[in-house]
């Protein structure tokens, strides 16, 4: 292929990408006509490209494209249809592009059928002017031409010509333009011969005419760009093998500088330091200059995609609009590569399942066009692409039969897990097999191709959805693919690379302290303010030999350094012995005959020239989690069935002793945290113990002081919030958290406990927390009072437990055991909101909600259950609910009670889901 | 050409063959001099835990990480640790574009053989050694076995995988 014609492809490849994406725009705002403007131009630089190419039917194509485009600029309605119509014949001009790319010809074919319809929509009577200015283009472009495109950013260079002149120099050109008029009647046209065009001697002192074109960007790279900067002195096109090299040629200096760096740190060698360090200075520049080489605006990527959200909303009959913000990011060439198809399959889950139709958005109240938003920003180190939609999102209920059904975890993991944690499993290869995936609102199809092509590059997904509201899915990127900042870390006297992207955090942990290791059930979980994270021991896990002199080192050892990773919802811990230090390592792909193990995501050499391994986070954590399902799989038949007996309330409780050896239980959702005081620390104040905490003076219930002899030893306190201020309560021994089914038994309920439960076979007390966290003093409040909240709640448990709680918020509140007392209660008092709980059996509740939905004047009523699934949601949404709440989630309820109180009325669905 | 003669035409190709010797667990090993690049010592190898027992570890070659393979694994099921007070030895090796280094005990002259010494190996050979080894050698004073590379570390990826 000669050169001429390899420019020629190309040019044009890029212009068509841009003349796809303004016609997305063009169609939105047919009355912009500068985006026309660009339209008409490039499509017309085509065919007269072509012309003198001798590409016939290429500028047969173009030419008949370019006369329903100029119909539009002689004010004919811009139609779908037409539009429609022009990206077709810009598809098939890209065929042919391809082919001539290929081939170095154009193929046999002819496009008759496409240039029929074109002359049809040309020749359209649509308004007067229509069929006049397809006829004679030329005399309207003269003229409109200079109202419409003829602004100059800047002053012409001795060398360049105006558009306009270029358009004349291609008007004046003999060209075919008259041919295709000949027989606009002709329908369904034999195969026309190609030769019927008469063009095929480029004229020679045309040439320079398509060479003064404004060829925007560098790196052969494409973008909205070329919309505004025009000439391209300032840049050269290179050969992206080029960069490429010039790219790994820096990583390898980059390494042998940091190995000189580890040399002149041993040696104290003042000659040989200083122009080291130059050296270190020029190597970081060089690497970020050929960085910059590489790196491409983002929005390259998303030209095709607003062509394709077009596509899209035009074949599923929705109404799409595609939002882009952060198109700018620059991203390295390479990545961009690796990430453009995953985007393609975000934007296209997005638009096909995640959007719902425009009648069913409408019913759910939501603006009948749909929003898939783009973002892309450059944050601390990472890019970071978001896709998000406003459709239904991914109902983590079905996710969870899905997983159940297809084995991939156990009832119990579920229960335990964040919805975050749920919904990857829509990722997992599993998920995406066939029609099996549609059920679940129809996501997942190719998510795990997503997410496999993302972790290629070390990238990490992340979905975040709120049921009705709509999907986001994040990825995160290194910024560029072959250096990456590495954590490097020791564990058992060999040292590893963990990748920065993934590390959260890094912990000292301490026995006594705040942070601590303690094992659950043989599995060691770190507690980090107060959310229990799993850890894994890289020793262990990659069955390391424990150092002689480490003896005792087990995991509940002191000060142990947790590397907290977060890795696509995940949260854990990996335990090492020591963190040297960070460096950007060169990462090199890891034999051939290790590439099957997980846990290693590569291997580099360090400044010093040793090598490391380079840990992937996710590996290490899969190798224990994955250990840990098949446990639970191993687990009796028995215990399943009890699991899923007892899977309708469950709660987390925290069991401790106090006063007395039997145990004690309180809901973790009710205590702030856990701490632990020496108890030379506790001071008594007018019989009162307290403690200096946080700065201030905090009461401690249940103190008992200790004897003169262990000052050294701690007391273990729970910690309760209160209004604006902590209470702690004295307790001899905390012994376990555990998650159980709540069954109160509260006719034992004795002062000070609400009643008692079994748990494991042992009878625990659970303590009434409502004279702990509710305000000193403050009585019950009375009746006939004004009040905000009206609990109506049946167990005396529930009601125990919400009561202090929406006190504490600041609320005056009415409670009641029953409907009958409700309404009764009803006719006295109007509460600002209801609290009902719908988890009796029968449908009391939901009439209940309906009589006073249907009542114009009555409260909103906020639903509370055990469990909100799919169906009891919309239940409540018939009845008229404001919304459903779960019965332990303390903060949806605040936060939804707020809401009311506060004067919001929008609608809170999909917080309990 | 008949197949008696595609045969003795094949023996002479091989007639002249170069290897190296070495010796691995006692063993003499030849090694066919094409496919060695380099001889090097191990240096601060870093071992890769939990990998397969084959793969001794990685170390940097000249800025280049190459992957050690600890030929005694494959070859006896059994052994005994290394005892030896000096640098281990290796012998590197291309394979499908990667280097990977064979850990040695000793390295000795490169032979050049013909194959008149040879004969294919005896039946009473344990299945590794029947499917790395090409043909035994009968040296003056020992036997030597003639390795097979490719299906040496081709067996290890599948074993891998």
């Amino acid at each position: 292929m000669d050169d001429l014609l390899k420019d020629f492809v190309v040019e044009t490849s890029e212009h068509l990408d841009i003349v796809d994406a303004e016609l997305v725009r063009f169609e939105r705002d047919p009355n912009n006509s500068a985006t026309l403007a660009l339209i008409f131009r490039l499509v017309h630089t085509i065919k007269g490209t072509c012309g003198f190419l001798g590409l016939p039917r290429l500028e047969h194509l173009a030419h008949a494209g370019e006369d329903v485009i100029s119909g539009f600029r002689d004010g004919k309605p811009v139609t779908a249809p037409a539009v429609t119509m022009i990206l077709k014949t810009i598809d098939r001009i890209k065929g042919i592009i391809a082919e001539l790319e290929r081939s170095g010809s154009e193929p046999e074919g002819d496009d008759e059928d496409l240039v029929e319809a074109l002359r049809a929509l040309a020749n359209e009577p649509a308004g007067a002017p229509a069929l006049a200015a397809a006829l004679a283009p030329a005399a309207t472009i003269e003229s409109k031409g200079n109202l419409s495109f003829q602004i100059l950013e800047r002053s012409l260079r001795e060398d360049e010509v105006t558009l306009d002149e270029l358009e004349r120099a291609f008007r004046d050109a003999p060209g075919p333009e008259t041919v295709p008029f000949v027989e606009p009647e002709r329908v369904a046209p034999p195969p026309a011969p190609l030769a019927e065009v008469p063009k095929e001697t480029p004229r020679k002192e045309k040439k320079a005419a398509p060479k003064a074109e404004p060829k925007a960007e560098h790196d052969g790279g494409e973008g909205q760009a070329s919309n505004e900067n025009s000439v391209s002195k300032q840049s050269v096109r290179v050969a992206v093998g080029t960069l490429d090299r010039l790219m790994t040629m820096v990583s390898e200096l980059v390494l042998t500088r940091n190995q000189l760096l580890e040399i002149a740190r041993q040696r104290d060698d003042a000659d040989f330091k200083s122009p080291l360090q130059r050296l270190s200075h020029i190597t970081a520049e060089l690497q970020d200059g050929v960085m910059q080489t590489r790196m491409q605006p983002i929005g390259s990527a998303w030209t095709k995609l607003s062509r394709v959200v077009r596509d899209l909303s035009e074949e599923l009959g929705k109404k799409i609009e595609l939002i882009q913000s952060g198109a700018e990011t620059e991203i390295d060439r390479q990545l961009l590569e690796m990430i453009k198809d995953p985007l393609l399959h975000m934007v296209r889950n997005a638009a096909d399942h995640g959007l719902e139709m425009p009648d069913e958005r409408v019913s759910a109240g939501k603006p009948a066009h749909g929003t898939i938003h783009l973002r892309a920003a450059q944050e601390s180190g990472y890019i970071i692409v978001e896709v998000s939609d406003d459709g239904r999102g991914i109902d983590v209920e079905r996710v969870k039969a899905k997983v159940l059904r297809n084995g991939l975890s156990s009832e119990s993991d579920l229960a335990r897990m964040s919805d975050e944690q749920v919904l990857r499993f829509v990722m997992e290869p599993g998920f995406s097999t066939a029609a099996a995936v549609t059920n679940i609102s129809g996501r997942g199809v190719g998510l795990d191709v997503v997410r496999s092509h993302v972790e290629q590059v070390g990238g990490i997904v992340d979905l975040r959805s709120r049921a009705g509201r709509g999907l986001t899915v994040t990825i995160k990127l290194p910024l560029t693919l072959a250096i990456a900042s590495a954590l490097i870390v020791e564990a058992s006297g060999q040292r590893f690379a963990i990748p920065q992207i993934s590390v959260a955090e890094l912990v000292r942990t301490q026995e006594s302290g705040e942070v601590r290791i303690e094992t659950l059930n043989g599995q060691a979980t770190l507690r980090l303010r107060q959310r229990l994270l799993p850890v894994v021991d890289v020793a262990e896990v990659l069955n390391l030999p424990r150092q002689s002199d480490s003896m005792g080192m087990d995991s509940r050892a002191d000060d142990r350094l947790v590397v907290v990773c977060h890795v696509g919802g995940h949260r854990f811990g990996i335990i090492v012995d020591s963190i040297l230090h960070t460096e950007e390592i060169v990462v090199k792909p890891i034999s051939s005959k290790l590439r099957h193990m997980s846990v290693y995501s590569g291997a580099t050499i360090l400044g010093d020239g040793s090598v490391i391994l380079i840990l992937e986070p996710a590996g290490v954590a899969r190798s224990v989690m994955e250990s840990g399902t098949r446990d639970t799989a191993a687990q009796s038949e028995a215990d399943l069935a009890a699991e899923l007996m007892a899977s309708a309330e469950r709660s987390l409780l925290l069991l401790f002793r106090a006063g007395g050896t039997n145990l004690k239980a309180i809901p973790l959702a009710f205590i702030g945290r856990l701490e632990e005081f020496e108890h030379a620390k506790i001071e008594d104040t007018g019989g009162r113990s307290v403690v200096q905490y946080q700065g201030r003076l905090m009461p401690i219930l249940g103190y008992q002081p200790q004897g003169g002899f262990d000052l050294e030893a701690r007391q273990p306190v729970l910690v309760f919030h209160q209004q604006d201020r902590e209470i702690g309560m004295a307790v001899d021994e905390i012994v376990d958290v555990v998650e159980v089914s709540i069954q109160i038994d509260t006719s034992h309920a004795t002062p000070g406990t609400v009643g008692a439960t079994i748990i494991d076979g042992k009878a625990v007390e659970i303590v009434d927390v409502s004279e702990l966290v509710a305000p000193d003093g403050q009585e019950k409040p009375a009746a006939d009072e004004q009040v905000d909240v009206m609990v109506i709640e049946s167990s005396e448990f529930f009601r125990a437990l919400f009561a202090p709680l929406l006190q504490n918020a600041g609320y005056r509140i009415a409670v009641l055991p029953s409907l009958q007392a409700a309404r009764l209660a009803m006719a006295r008092q109007k509460p600002a909101v209801v609290v009902l709980d719908l988890d009796q059996p029968g449908e009391e509740g939901f009439a209940f909600v309906r009589e006073l939905a249907e009542d114009g004047t009555s409260p909103p009523v906020i639903g509370l259950v055990s469990r909100a699934g799919p169906r009891l949601i919309e239940k409540g949404k018939v009845a008229g609910l404001y919304d459903l709440v779960g019965k332990f989630d303390r903060q949806g309820l605040m936060s939804s009670v707020g809401d009311v109180l506060g004067g919001y009325s929008t609608s809170q669905w999909g917080a309990a889901a | 050409m008949s197949a008696e003669q595609r045969m003795r035409r094949d023996m002479s190709l091989v007639d002249e063959i170069q290897l190296v010797s070495v010796r691995i667990e006692g063993q003499l090993i030849g090694l066919p001099i094409t496919s060695v690049r380099d001889v090097f010592s191990i240096t601060a190898m870093t071992p890769v835990p939990k990998a397969d027992r084959a793969v001794a570890g990685l170390v940097n070659l000249r800025g280049h990480i190459v992957t050690i393979l600890d030929l005694g694994y494959l070859l006896n099921s059994r052994r005994a640790e290394r005892q030896s007070a000096q640098e281990p030895m290796a012998v590197g090796v291309e394979w499908q574009g990667e280097v990977f280094g064979l850990v040695v005990d000793e390295i000795g002259d490169v032979l050049s053989l013909t194959g008149d010494s040879s004969e294919p190996m005896p039946a009473n050979m344990g299945t590794n050694w029947a499917r790395f080894t090409r043909r035994v050698h009968k040296l003056e004073r020992e036997l030597m076995i003639e390795i097979d590379l490719h299906a040496l570390l081709e067996t290890m990826s599948l074993q891998a995988a």
